[in-house]
């Protein structure tokens, strides 16, 4: 009894040791950077504090916020030289210091001498929201006789929607390359520069075409006029300082990639199991220039492999285009890119191998998918053409092993059922599955692979039934026989199965304004499968209530209650959709999916209104969103995220109060990204056993701070108990 | 005498090229067009629609999808785009081509996933 008193005093003595000497500057251990920075106007709380170092094998950053009286402890750094500095908002960054582990280093910041020069570090959606679309009042649009805006669009939401998924679709707009313009001198006027900076470089064609569809003229005077103000001194609003939980985060960023490394998206572990492949490397696709990446964040080495395809990759036309409408202002004629497999999407299966989504042919579909094929699912929907299909790499074996697929492909995930089915978005008109046990145990690509067409039950007989309605050209039914089933075109973006009903796999669209729908595979698909489709409240609805009005729908997840939550990259809301609240599933009041609303709740994100929306619409862009079912970050399980992909942030969201949580990348500012995944390393280890990974998705890699010759970065967040916490 | 007949021939030069020109139906109709590249031939069934020097009409690229054309005529020469919808933005295509009678004699370009080559229509 005396020694267990002993022992408990002796705990509780060390405890106190601890929590003294980690308060007190001064004090670092041995793998810690801590101090407290200061500036004219005092103590700096919620500033960023960056460590950063090129000594080791890929450059390293570590940032942390600071808290009350400007303290600040950067943790568990790696035995290296560091550059330490400040980056706040009201501030201008500070000198670089050297500093080691184990030192103690006060900072002196700097306090910017006008709101210009503090604005310089401001995210891209504060500089966006400056830009002013035409007003709510000017459409319909009325073409270049009329209006200026495309006839095609109806109301202001369907133009900002161009601005979001058209141009935010492939890089930030706000962030300081995008807003000014660098080589005015060149042109007559802004606008003659705007016109000629979307035709730049190998995504020449497509910028041009987005320009166009606003009605080239109109839309090339917004961004034009935008740059002018900007120019002419404009300053946005002040960001808030992070405050709360946001002062305990703590990022850390590995490079990796090259200069011209477009990647995509990354994954660390199984979605469904985080305790997979703990503390193993982390893996992205390359999307650009067909590489897996990898980084091993134990070791700071970032390396890639090759990624095969089946077929000479010169005889396979990438998605990237070959040829250019105007040279690019970095690299002038040169072709950068080249993406035969044009590698989209990773997932992580039970056995830590890595899937994606990645061509490994031409589009030509094998005979077995086609009309006349005795494949079943081709008699039931035969499938001529298919762009990607399934390649994984097996860390084990260190071997990659391709799986073709009659359906295109474009994200992936797997199901929580006993045959381990991979579920694929981007097959076009239909959605497909790899039963990848079958595949594990028979190695037959052919059986293993399954689809089906998205088809309504609007007789509401409870089954599909051919013949079908046809869909017309924009997707929708364009006669539909009240005694048929109909078929509709969803265009699968997003993809996750459901955990409440393994037979079940939803998908997302990203056309306006956006949908969700839930295909049920049943029994013995292709026969009985059965599809629902529920449209994102929007304009197009006269019933819609105006605090559900959203659009642009893009990423797709699920909380372990089975409640969907998509991002709408339009109007930046995160949206939830609760299937448990709808009265009416299926017939003929379900085929243009607008039967039930009140399934729908929306969560406007926070940051900036863009100037003159009405309803208000904010200047950020989610390009996808993810839920924490497992705590992997530390904010509670099923916390939904938001990629704030034109605020250099994650957004975290509890829903019980709305509020957000605002994980924000100080540096480089740039930070795009297009997807996230969290993982434990080890569920004893606290905060330090755990974290969220994200990469900067920048399509143009020059555009992210530092310009030419930066690479992409490799994120790991983490949110400690406080700013200090060793 | 001479300078009748000299006359007589200008005038009916003159006068067939213009009713030849007059019966030349542009490019409007129904085309087959074919596209060489790396990946093969691949064929696409075409309506031109001809106003003036404005170009519209359908490419049907089979498989359900079909595109709508946009472009100009100046002359025999076309251009034209047709701008394939994908989940990671759209993808324009632009053609160019001459046109002389009832075939199209397209210019060497990049077609997007259908390849880098050349491309011909022929009318149906």
């Amino acid at each position: 009894m005396r020694n267990r008193l002993i022992g408990l005093c002796s705990v509780a003595l060390l405890v106190c040791v601890a929590l003294v000497l980690s308060s007190m500057p001064g004090r670092a251990a041995a793998d810690d950077i801590n101090g407290v920075v200061t500036s004219a106007n005092g103590a700096e709380e919620g500033v960023w504090v960056i460590a950063e170092t090129t000594s080791l094998p890929t450059k390293f950053v570590k940032s942390v916020v600071t808290g009350d009286g400007g303290r600040y402890l950067i943790p568990d750094l790696p035995e290296a030289t560091y550059q330490v500095w400040v980056r706040g908002y009201g501030l201008v960054d500070s000198a670089a210091v050297d500093a080691q582990p184990g030192d103690t280093l006060d900072l002196r910041a700097i306090v910017a001498g006008s709101p210009a020069e503090a604005a310089k570090v401001f995210p891209a959606n504060y500089w966006y929201s400056m830009i002013e679309p035409p007003a709510p009042s000017e459409f319909p649009g009325t073409g270049p006789e009329g209006n200026g805006i495309a006839t095609n669009l109806q109301h202001q939401d369907q133009w900002v929607d161009i601005q979001k998924q058209g141009c935010m679709l492939c890089h930030q707009l706000g962030n300081r390359i995008v807003r000014e313009i660098d080589n005015l001198e060149q042109f007559d006027s802004s606008l003659a520069a705007w016109d000629h900076r979307v035709q730049m470089g190998q995504r020449g064609s497509q910028m041009t075409n987005v320009m166009s569809r606003f009605g080239r003229a109109r839309g090339l005077q917004m961004f034009a006029d935008w740059s002018d103000r900007i120019a002419g001194g404009a300053v946005p609003p002040t960001p808030p300082r992070p405050k709360g939980i946001e002062r305990n985060v703590v990022i850390s960023m590995w490079e990796w990639g090259t200069e011209i490394d477009y990647i995509h998206d990354e994954i660390a572990t199984d979605k469904r199991n985080p305790r997979i492949n703990a503390n193993g490397p982390v893996y992205g696709v390359n999307i650009s220039n067909d590489e897996l990446a990898i980084l091993d964040p134990r070791t700071h080495v970032a390396s890639a492999l090759d990624m095969p395809l089946r077929v000479d990759p010169a005889t396979v036309p990438g998605m990237i285009a070959r040829s250019m409408p105007a040279p690019s202002r970095f690299f002038g004629d040169e072709l950068i890119w080249n993406d035969p497999a044009n590698p989209h999407n990773p997932m992580m299966d039970q056995k830590g191998r890595v899937w994606m989504t990645s061509a490994i042919r031409n589009r030509a579909n094998p005979e077995y998918c086609k009309a006349g094929s005795d494949n079943r699912f081709a008699q039931y929907f035969p499938l001529e053409n298919g762009f990607r299909s399934a390649v994984y790499y097996d860390p084990s074996s260190e071997e990659f092993v391709m799986v073709d697929t009659c359906f295109g492909t474009h994200h992936l995930q797997f199901a929580e059922d006993e045959n381990d089915t991979l579920y694929f978005s981007g097959g076009g008109q239909v959605i497909g599955w790899l039963d990848t046990k079958m595949w594990d145990d028979t190695g037959d690509e052919v059986a293993a692979q399954g689809w089906c067409p998205t088809v309504l039950d609007t007789n509401g007989d409870g089954v599909v039934t051919k013949p079908w309605n046809e869909p017309a050209r924009d997707g929708q039914s364009a006669v539909v026989d009240t005694e048929l089933d109909t078929r509709v075109v969803v265009g699968s973006y997003g993809v996750i199965g459901d955990p409440i009903d393994n037979q079940a796999v939803w998908i997302s669209s990203n056309r306006f304004p956006g949908r969700l729908a839930r295909l049920h595979v049943g029994d013995n698909p292709p026969e009985t499968c059965v599809t629902e489709m529920y449209e994102v409240p929007s304009v197009l609805d006269p019933a819609a209530p105006t605090d559900k009005i959203g659009f642009g729908s893009r990423g797709l997840d699920i909380d372990r209650d089975g409640v969907l939550w998509t991002a709408l990259s339009g109007s930046s809301h995160l949206a939830s959709f609760d299937r448990t609240k709808c009265a009416v599933h299926n017939g003929p009041d379900t085929v243009e999916g607008r039967h039930c609303v009140d399934g729908w709740t929306l969560y406007p994100t926070p940051g900036p209104v863009i100037a003159g929306t009405d309803p208000p619409i904010r200047a950020d862009y989610h390009y996808y969103n993810w839920v924490d079912q497992w705590n992997t970050l530390g904010l509670g399980e099923d916390v939904p995220i938001a990629t704030g992909s034109n605020s250099d942030s994650l957004l975290a969201l509890d829903p019980s109060t709305g509020e957000w949580t605002v994980l924000r990348v100080p540096y480089p500012q740039g930070f795009f990204t297009r997807g996230l995944d969290g993982r434990i390393d080890d569920p004893e280890a606290g905060w330090k056993g755990r974290g969220v990974w994200a990469t900067y998705g920048e399509a143009a890699t020059w555009h992210i701070e530092g310009g030419r010759g930066v690479r992409p970065g490799m994120l790991k967040f983490q949110v400690r108990p406080d700013p200090l916490a060793e | 005498m001479i300078w009748k007949l000299v006359s007589v021939v200008v005038v009916a030069t003159v006068v067939g090229g213009v009713s030849f020109a007059v019966a030349q139906p542009g490019v409007t109709g129904e085309w087959e067009m074919r596209l060489s590249t790396q990946t093969g031939v691949t064929t696409w069934q075409a309506t031109f629609e001809q106003d003036g020097d404005s170009l519209a009409g359908e490419i049907d690229l089979g498989d359900n999808e079909i595109l709508s054309v946009d472009g100009t005529v100046e002359g025999s020469m076309l251009k034209f785009v047709i701008v394939v919808p994908d989940l990671d933005g759209d993808q324009p295509i632009n053609f160019e081509g001459e046109l002389t009678g009832d075939t199209i004699k397209g210019a060497d370009g990049s077609f997007s996933w259908y390849g880098t080559g050349h491309w011909e229509a022929s009318r149906k």
